[in-house]
């Protein structure tokens, strides 16, 4: 996977959507959990499940969207050639 | 071994510091030889409007700031053409020559990195 981007706000999204590449991937954090209620597209979606189970969107997920733990936050880091973290 | 480092700035100016900080760093970024590169998108466009006066408010003036960043070496200022079309900017109203790309060529330019910060 080239680019992981994190979203940590709603907001930040509309910064990184045009500028996904199909093979990277996107992890939704903090207040960026949020956006995992939608069908989201353009790369492979994961979720921080912690930030999930905090702010009570366990049952609110997107289907195509994939809990993540801290362990696989660290993998997904591991994982890529960059991060870039969108702000909003 | 220098590194690729790309500034994403999508901040207004003065109503935070984000964009001082981010010229301060790439200043030094600059400094250190990286090869480093700038790419104003979304709000961020705004730091590069020619009327700026930051003393208005008490303040430095960002678009000054920015004009000092080829004298450090740091030459590749790109910008994001939709964002631009969104707010109604042109060249004319800028005070920094811009290469203006779209949303396909900024995926290019951030594949190149092997930084990418704000």
């Amino acid at each position: 996977m080239a680019t992981l981007h994190l979203v940590n706000k709603p907001a930040a999204w509309e910064g990184c959507h045009p500028l996904l590449d199909a093979q990277d991937a996107v992890l939704l954090i903090e207040d960026g959990v949020y956006l995992a209620q939608q069908a989201l597209s353009g790369a492979t979606f994961y979720a921080l499940e912690p930030d999930i189970r905090a702010r009570g969107l366990s049952q609110r997920i997107h289907t195509n969207i994939r809990p993540a733990s801290f362990d696989d936050f660290v993998g997904l880091v591991e994982g890529c050639q960059r991060v870039v973290t969108w702000s909003a | 071994m220098a590194k690729r480092i790309l500034f994403l700035l999508n901040r207004a100016p003065y109503g935070s510091s984000y964009a001082l900080e981010a010229i301060e760093s790439i200043l030094v970024a600059g400094v250190f030889d990286q090869e480093v590169s700038v790419l104003f998108t979304g709000a961020g466009l705004y730091q590069l409007l020619s009327e700026q006066d930051g003393g208005a408010i008490g303040g430095r003036t960002v678009g000054k700031m920015l004009g000092a960043l080829p004298e450090y070496g740091v030459t590749e200022l790109f910008a994001c053409r939709p964002s631009a079309e969104r707010l109604g900017l042109t060249d004319a109203n800028l005070c920094l020559p811009v290469t203006w790309l779209d949303y396909a060529e900024q995926r290019r330019l951030i594949g190149r990195q092997d930084v990418v910060t704000g």
